[in-house]
C-alpha cells in the first residue's frame, strides 16, 4: 500500500489557504492512488522474456562446461519460452473500453446534428454502384419516413444535402470496418454471395478479430437477420441507444453500419437497418437489415486479394492432428495385420512385445499399444475439436 | 566440452513441448470464450505448429537412421 495522507473531515479548516492546501495534497495522494492502480492493471512486457533468454543461455552454457543433463534440459527450456514469450507477446491489444469512449461523443453529436434537422427517415446504405470507388461507401437519410432511394446520378456528385429525394448523404461509420473485413478475409465483397458472407463473418468475428463470442447470420426472403453475443461494441451501441433516438436505424453504429456495409456490397443492393435490439442482459444483440430490391447472385471471389496466415491456424492444428492420428492408425493397422498373417503373432505380443533393436522403438523402448494411443487420441481430439468447433461458429444456413 | 544431450533427448523435449503448446493454443482459442489472455493468440498456434512439425521431422530422422537399409 502506498503511504497515503489521508485528510479526515473533521480535520478540514475552511480557511482559502489551508482549502488550497488540502486540495494539493488530495490530489497528491489521487496520483498515488492512480499509480498503485496502473501498477495492478498493467499489461505483460517483454522483460520475462529477456529475463528467461539470459538465464536460459547461462544454464545451456553450464551444461555444455560440466556436460550435464539437468541444466541443459533447464537451459533449452528457458530459452525457448523466452523467446516464444517476446514472440507472443500483446503489442497491438487495447482496453475494449477505449472504443465506446473515443467515439460516443462524435456518434452523438451527428445523430442529433440528423436530429435536429428533422432527416426523420431510415439510413439507406447504398451499393458500390453509387460511389466512385469499390471501398468507397454512402448512407443516405432522407427527410420522411419513407424510403426513397436517390439516383445514381444524384449520389455520384458527391453532395452532401440531396435536393431529389431531399436527404443527406454521409460516409457510414462502419465503411472503414468492412474494408477491413475485406482484408482480413483477402476477399473482394463486390464479387462475393451472401452465402459466403454467411460462411466467412462467423469465423472473422469469433477468431479472426476476436470481437464478438457469437455469430450468426440468416437470411428469410429479404430480411436479414444477424445475431451477435458478447460483442465488443454492445456497450457503445447500448449508450447510442440511450443518447440517441433513432440512432440505429439512421446513422448506425460502427459494427452495425459496417455489416450493412458489407450486405450492399455482396447483394448490389440498397440495404436498410429494419430494426435493432438488445437483449435484457446486455449480452446479445438482433439486427435486422432490409435488402431492397431482389438479391442477384454472384459467383464466391476467384482470386483473393490476401489472407493472414494466422487465419487458417486453428483449422490446420485440427487437419494436422486428425493426419497424423490416421496415419499412425493406418499403420498400426497394416502392422497387425501384417504380424498375424506373416508371423502368426496373436495381438497381445504384437500389442505390447518389446521391439528393442527394432527402429519402432526409436530407441527409448516405445511399443505398438504407445503408437496406438498416440494415434487414437490424435485422431479423436481432432474429430470431437472439429465438432466442437461448427457448434461454436453458429454458421447461418 | 560437448553439448550433454542426445538426439533422442532433443525429440522427447520437443514432443513435450508441441503437446503443451497445441493444447494451449487450442484451449485459448476464442470459441472456448473470452480467455482475458493478453497474448497474440496467432503467433502462438503458430509456434505449436512450427515445434510440432519440427517433432514429425525429427522422428522421421530417427526412423530413417535406425531402419538397416
Amino acid at each position: 500500500m502506498p503511504k497515503t495522507n489521508r485528510v479526515k473531515n473533521s480535520e478540514i479548516n475552511y480557511d482559502p489557504m489551508t482549502l488550497v492546501e488540502t486540495i494539493q495534497q488530495l490530489e497528491t495522494e489521487n496520483e498515488e492512488l492512480r499509480h498503485e492502480l496502473w501498477k495492478h492493471k498493467r499489461k505483460p512486457t517483454g522483460k520475462i522474456g529477456y529475463l528467461l533468454l539470459f538465464f536460459g543461455a547461462i544454464a545451456l552454457v553450464l551444461s555444455i562446461i560440466y556436460t550435464s543433463y539437468v541444466p541443459a534440459f533447464v537451459g533449452i527450456s528457458l530459452t525457448f519460452w523466452g523467446a516464444l514469450f517476446l514472440f507472443i507477446k500483446p503489442t497491438k491489444y487495447v482496453k475494449a473500453h477505449l472504443l465506446e469512449s473515443t467515439a460516443i461523443s462524435t456518434f452523438t453529436n451527428i445523430n442529433r446534428i440528423i436530429a435536429n434537422m428533422n432527416y426523420k427517415g431510415k439510413g439507406i446504405y447504398l451499393p458500390p454502384q453509387y460511389s466512385k470507388g469499390s471501398k468507397d461507401g454512402k448512407v443516405f437519410i432522407p427527410t420522411k419516413e419513407e424510403s426513397t432511394i436517390p439516383p445514381v446520378k444524384e449520389v455520384t456528385q458527391e453532395k452532401l444535402f440531396l435536393e431529389n429525394p431531399k436527404g443527406i448523404c454521409l460516409t457510414p461509420s462502419g465503411l472503414d470496418l468492412t474494408n477491413m473485413f475485406e482484408y482480413e478475409l483477402g476477399a473482394d465483397f463486390t464479387k462475393s454471395s451472401l452465402e459466403y458472407l454467411q460462411n466467412s463473418l462467423p469465423k472473422l468475428f469469433i477468431e479472426g478479430l476476436e470481437i464478438a463470442e457469437t455469430f450468426e447470420m440468416k437470411k428469410r426472403e429479404s430480411t436479414i437477420h444477424v445475431t451477435i453475443s458478447n460483442s465488443i461494441y454492445i456497450d457503445f451501441c447500448s449508450e447510442a441507444k440511450i443518447l440517441t433516438k433513432n440512432a440505429c436505424s439512421s446513422f448506425a453504429c460502427p459494427l452495425c453500419s459496417s455489416i450493412a456495409c458489407a450486405l450492399t456490397r455482396v447483394t448490389g443492393k440498397p440495404v436498410i437497418i429494419k430494426k435493432n435490439s438488445i437483449s435484457a442482459d446486455r449480452k446479445t444483440m438482433h439486427i435486422y437489415y432490409q435488402i431492397l430490391g431482389t438479391i442477384k447472385k454472384v459467383s464466391m471471389p476467384s482470386k483473393p486479394i490476401m489472407r493472414p496466415t494466422g487465419f487458417f491456424l486453428p483449422n490446420l492444428v485440427g487437419l494436422v492432428s486428425a493426419t497424423l492420428g490416421s496415419i499412425i492408425l493406418a499403420w498400426v493397422g497394416w502392422l497387425t495385420w501384417f504380424d498375424i498373417t506373416t508371423w502368426n503373432k496373436d495381438l497381445a505380443l504384437i500389442f505390447f512385445g518389446s521391439r528393442t533393436g527394432e527402429a519402432i522403438s526409436l530407441g527409448i523402448g516405445v511399443r505398438v499399444i504407445h503408437y496406438l494411443i498416440i494415434g487414437s487420441v490424435l485422431f479423436l481430439s481432432s474429430i470431437l475439436l472439429f465438432f466442437r468447433k461448427r457448434k461454436g461458429a453458429h454458421l447461418g444456413d | 566440452m560437448q553439448f550433454p544431450l542426445s538426439f533422442s533427448d532433443i525429440i522427447l523435449w520437443l514432443a513435450i513441448t508441441a503437446i503443451i503448446l497445441l493444447a494451449t493454443s487450442e484451449l485459448i482459442s476464442p470459441y472456448y470464450g473470452k480467455t482475458n489472455l493478453l497474448i497474440d493468440k496467432n503467433r502462438l498456434r503458430l509456434a505449436a505448429l512450427g515445434v510440432g512439425i519440427v517433432f514429425i521431422v525429427t522422428i522421421l530422422v530417427q526412423i530413417y537412421l535406425m531402419t538397416p537399409f
